[in-house]
């Protein structure tokens, strides 16, 4: 939604919109129908100025109401004979109340009460101020919005949480708010955080924030390893690497990388964070923490989900590829696939666990033009080993499915039963790897284009998929180690 | 002025948290709790109250937040803000109630309950203006509009059961609180427009 204009910029006159004053004076007065709160559902959601004036109009109720909660502490604080202003004139509201098993909370409600006095003759007041532009100037900002897209709208809060405007620096403590778009947040340190609206981010160092909310991706240089992201649930440590981080209302966190490691430890809210779980992620891997803490599999990741995973000039297309499982992984395995959404081209990375392996025209002729700008799959080359694999790939739609086979073996019988050869070849730039036992592999240059650099070929297989389903694909049955696992793609199927 | 606004508990780096598992919390912990929520439970309660309409629902949620707080503060990283930290786990609080009673009750869409949440954040910049020019506002109130303000919301109860304690038809009550809390209302704005002009 549009950022909110100040009161005194508002033109809009309830007065003059009945029903609007209606339904919202029935929320107040506890007479509002079913069909009141959809209707007026349906006015604030299409109305910038009729919700403005809503939040304006219910805060005057919540402020008279106030005096009520005060009226339920000082009833838990008789409860526990406590004194407090209040114990001579509580109420009771005619709700039951659960002061016995909760009643620590409400002893504190109660002190609170006593504190600050509030009741509807004592608004305690305290007023705050934004940083002046002289005292902005004089600090160093932790971190820099840049990059804003058109349309990205966001507010700073300072660190005693008042909204200071779209400004650009951000310094120790302070929160950006990103309501709609997107932004780069750069780190003093070096980090660069990619930011998605709507999402909430805490910026407490030059090198350490919190996703309170929404979805982020990292990048970080070497000199900014060591680069932390907190979350309600998990508390990321980058090793040098990409990865994205997305918090869902619930305190619920997935935790993607995309190249490098981080450290990651996770676990319940109610649990101190040093006694959390712990454990590196890889390249390739992604994980799901919960809103108890406990850490899930996520079995594939489409590319548009974090916005520095997406090739930048990515059409927006419907899904063909819906979904993909496998039947290796349990959860202790934290491998996940990549959905390329119309993303296959000359260089697109063909892997998840491999850096530099990519699809490419086996000769300059290039890709088979039916194959480009298909969805497709970012396989794990280390499953080329795995004799009992099995893979379901889901179409959204009526599809062609390809399935890219190495030529050096034979085609497995699942593959000649159900595909047919259509006499098409890619080919595959390897480029440099880390081996299965770590080291990194410097052999095979990368090129860049059709038919440069180009070490192994592949057949282009395909399928027919009538209606939206799913397809079971097999394993290589092969020991031979030194062969690609096959890749997948798929284009909509066009009457 | 900005020292004095600090979230921050004081010499929270070596403040013990206590033993809360045991219920025997020490009295920094809660202190710093105390202090933290004292200042900022009127804007939880507002956020609240905005986004759940019914009143009840929003006193319900409001309880079970103040429980959840307490429950948590163990876990609070005290380098962080309380204000945010507190509104998350408010509207936590918020979804699970929506949850729970979603089949008995009509709420807002999630879409709207975040538009709301954002406005409210966007209004909070003033917010403490806005309570001050209501304060003012309400001794500006006639006797009869001052006694059934008092009626109704210093008394706790419903508007329907106000009406009842005044022996008046429920309407006129209706439209005797929508009247006074529009003049309210724009009785705030007029006297806060100034000082958002200057």
């Amino acid at each position: 939604m549009n950022k909110p204009k100040d009161s005194a910029d508002r033109t809009f006159q309830p007065a003059a919109d009945r029903e609007l004053v209606r339904l919202v004076n029935a929320c107040c007065d506890d007479h509002a129908t079913d069909g009141d709160i959809r209707r007026l559902e349906e006015r604030l959601s299409n109305d910038p100025e009729a919700l403005a004036w809503y939040v304006e109009q219910i805060g005057v109720h919540t402020s008279l109401d106030w005096s009520v909660t005060a009226q339920d502490a000082a009833l838990a604080a008789s409860v526990l004979n406590l004194e407090t202003p209040f114990s001579q004139r509580s109420r009771p509201r005619g709700r039951e109340r659960r002061y016995g098993r909760e009643a620590i909370g409400y002893a504190l409600l109660a002190v609170c009460a006593s504190l600050v006095g509030i009741a509807l003759t004592g608004w305690a007041l305290q007023q705050r101020s934004a940083p002046s532009e002289a005292q902005l100037a004089a600090r160093v900002p932790t971190a820099k919005i840049t990059h804003p897209t058109d349309g990205a709208r966001w507010v700073v809060l300072c660190s005693n949480s008042r909204p200071d405007g779209m400004r650009t620096d951000v310094f120790p403590n302070e929160t950006v708010h990103l309501t709609s778009g997107q932004m780069r947040i750069d780190f003093e340190q070096g980090a660069e955080v990619t930011l998605t609206g709507p999402a909430v981010l805490q910026v407490l160092a030059p090198d350490r924030a919190v996703a309170v909310r929404g979805k982020l991706t990292a990048v970080v240089s070497e000199e900014a390893i060591g680069f932390a992201i907190d979350t309600p649930r998990a508390h990321v440590v980058d090793l040098g690497t990409r990865f994205g981080v997305e918090v869902d209302d619930l305190g619920q966190t997935d935790v993607v990388v995309f190249e490098g490691e981080v450290d990651i430890a996770y676990g319940p809210i109610e649990q101190r964070s040093n006694d959390w779980s712990r454990r590196v992620m890889r390249m390739g891997e992604a994980v799901r923490v919960d809103d108890l803490g406990a850490a899930q599999r996520i079995v594939s990741i489409p590319s548009e989900r974090f916005a520095a995973a997406a090739p930048s000039d990515a059409p927006l297309v419907e899904p063909v590829i819906a979904d993909i499982r496998d039947n290796i992984r349990g959860d202790q395995s934290w491998n996940y696939y990549e959905v390329v959404r119309a993303g296959l081209r000359e260089d697109a990375l063909a892997y998840v666990d491999r850096e530099s392996h990519e699809w490419n025209g086996f000769d300059e002729r290039g890709l088979p033009a039916y194959l480009l700008g298909a969805d497709y799959v970012k396989m794990f080359n280390n499953d080329k080993v795995q004799s009992d694999y099995e893979l379901s790939v889901t179409v959204a739609r009526p599809a062609l499915l390809f399935v890219l086979f190495d030529d050096r073996v034979p085609p497995p019988e699942w593959l000649v039963r159900d595909f047919t050869d259509t006499g098409d070849d890619v080919g595959m730039d390897r480029g440099r790897f880390r081996n299965l036992g770590g080291t990194m592999n410097e052999s095979f240059a990368s090129g860049v284009g059709p038919g440069v650099s180009i070490e192994d070929r592949l057949s282009v297989w395909v399928r027919r998929v009538e209606k939206p389903s799913s397809v079971l694909l097999g394993a290589t049955q092969t020991p031979h180690n030194r062969l690609n696992m096959y890749g997948i793609a798929a284009v909509p199927l066009l009457d | 002025m900005q020292d004095n606004t600090s979230d921050r508990p004081p010499d929270s780096s070596s403040a013990p948290l206590g033993d809360t598992q045991s219920g025997t919390p020490s009295n920094e912990s809660v202190d710093q709790f105390v202090q933290l929520f004292a200042k900022h439970q009127r804007r939880v309660h507002a956020y609240i109250g905005a986004v759940l309409p019914s009143r009840n629902d929003a006193d319900d949620v409001m309880q079970e937040t103040s429980i959840a707080l307490w429950r948590k503060w163990s876990s609070f990283d005290q380098s962080r803000e309380f204000l945010p930290w507190a509104c998350g786990v408010a509207h936590i609080e918020v979804l699970r109630h929506r949850r729970k009673y979603a089949t008995q009750r009509v709420y807002f869409n999630e879409n709207l309950m975040q538009d709301i949440a954002e406005e409210v954040l966007a209004q909070s910049e003033i917010a403490e203006l806005r309570s001050e020019a209501l304060v003012a506002c309400l001794r500006r109130l006639n006797e009869a509009d001052r006694q059934l303000v008092e009626q109704r919301y210093g008394g706790g109860v419903t508007a329907l059961k106000a009406a009842e304690q005044l022996g008046r038809p429920p309407s006129t009550v209706y439209k005797a609180l929508a009247r006074i809390r529009r003049g309210l209302l724009d009785c705030v704005r007029r006297r806060i427009s100034p000082e958002l002009r200057g």
